[in-house]
């Protein structure tokens, strides 16, 4: 999933704004989990903890791969 | 929650629907009629304006969807975050990288680099090795401790040059930060997380409104040439009822001072604002820059405790989600 995102161009050449609100609040999201993980490791987290974290980070992604997906079909739909 | 699941399935199979659809037009003869979206294969169109507002209508329901992914997706992971960590330390900015020790090297190795994110934006992968940010390098035991103790004195939206190593070889980049958890709660006031669920995800009011359908572009150098700026994004469509005394056309060079540098950014910029809430915009309008003092408009729908309902939402509709037919397809 995260290689099909990193083969998108970083927005369409014209944006939705609702659209566009609904892929940075996700970003926005999964980079702040990111950050938790990084911290949970450097404390040496219960592997339970760390596991829900990289689990919601998943489900994240995918929602992300949805709206994202979504937006694509709806900017070649002009 | 049986109601956002639900919600989410909903949404969920519409997406799924529409890419089957997706795929099910490419074997379809382009000489063959098709049924209209939201439409019986018996009813043909008989216009090109019947067409293109079935058209539309179709990729406001694809938007609307993805709107409905992204905010319940966020409200859930928020209450999930609150709950494993509830005594996070707030008010750090963040470049988007999950960090660990890099094995037999000086410096912390990205596990993974978040998408769309800061350090994705500027070109850092997954599998670099951190070795400097900010100019100081990296040494001793935990360097990734040490990227988050440097990255608690940045400020959001400032940029923070990051050193790392890639195949042998040190490779510079310059990251935009972002604000991290907990700064968004506490920068606009928003409710306590440690004593609640995360706030509804930043942006989420544009989700709605005369806001939403704003259409913005980066300014390419041609662009910039006939509008006459190099910096700014262009107002493709401008919000409906006048809001933001936007008009079609202008190019917005700044929001209190914030230079927007991709659609993106100004959509994070205005999200980072609450309804209601006064902003000044610097925009070019047929070569003259000018200032307007605008107020953000205030949020259309109405959530519901217990049920996340907006007002207007995908979820009113009358009809169950399986008759909804998108791409002349009647069956999804």
């Amino acid at each position: 999933m995260e290689r099909w995102l990193a083969s998108l161009p970083s927005e369409p050449a014209v944006v939705r704004v609702g659209t566009r609100a609904a892929v940075t609040g996700l970003e926005d999201r999964i980079a702040q989990v990111d950050d938790l993980l990084s911290a949970e490791r450097l404390d040496q987290a219960q592997p339970a903890r760390l596991a829900t974290l990289q689990q919601e980070r998943t489900r994240l992604v995918g929602a992300l791969v949805q709206v994202r997906y979504a937006e694509t079909l709806a900017d070649e739909l002009r | 929650m049986k109601q956002n699941h639900l919600v989410v399935s909903w949404t969920a199979a519409l997406i799924a629907g529409a890419a089957l659809a997706a795929a099910g037009s490419a074997a379809v003869p382009a000489s063959e009629p098709r049924a209209a979206p939201g439409l019986p294969a018996t009813v043909r169109p008989d216009s090109d304006a019947d067409l293109d507002a079935q058209l539309e209508a179709a990729r406001r329901k694809l938007e609307e969807a993805a709107h409905d992914v992204a905010r319940l997706s966020s409200r859930l992971s928020g209450t999930l975050i609150d709950r494993v960590m509830p005594d996070f330390e707030p008010g750090h900015a963040i470049i988007g990288v999950q960090l660990e020790p890099a094995a037999g090297a000086a410096g912390a190795r990205v596990r993974e680099v978040s998408p769309g994110g800061p350090a994705a934006e500027a070109g850092i992968h997954a599998g670099d090795v951190i070795v400097a940010v900010n100019g100081t390098e990296l040494k001793g035991d935990e360097p990734s401790r040490q990227v988050i103790s440097i990255m608690r004195d940045v400020k959001p939206d400032t940029k923070v040059s990051v050193r790392v190593l890639r195949d042998g070889k040190t490779r510079d980049f310059t990251v935009t930060a972002r604000p991290g958890p907990g700064v968004l709660a506490t920068v606009h006031g928003l409710p306590d997380i440690a004593f609640g669920p995360w706030p509804e995800l930043p942006g989420a009011f544009m989700f709605h409104g005369p806001i939403m359908d704003m259409e913005l572009a980066t300014l390419t150098p041609r662009l910039g040439s006939y509008f006459g700026s190099e910096k700014g994004v262009l107002v493709v469509r401008a919000p409906a009822a006048g809001a933001l005394k936007l008009e079609d056309g202008d190019v917005i060079l700044a929001i209190d001072g914030r230079q927007p540098t991709s659609g993106s950014h100004a959509t994070r910029i205005l999200g980072s604002y609450q309804p209601g809430e006064k902003l000044s915009l610097r925009i070019i309008r047929q070569h003259k820059t000018l200032e307007l003092d605008a107020t953000l408009p205030e949020k259309v729908g109405r959530i519901r405790k217990g049920t996340m309902l907006h007002e207007g939402s995908l979820h009113d509709r009358p009809e169950p989600a399986h008759k909804v037919l998108i791409f002349g397809h009647d069956e999804v």
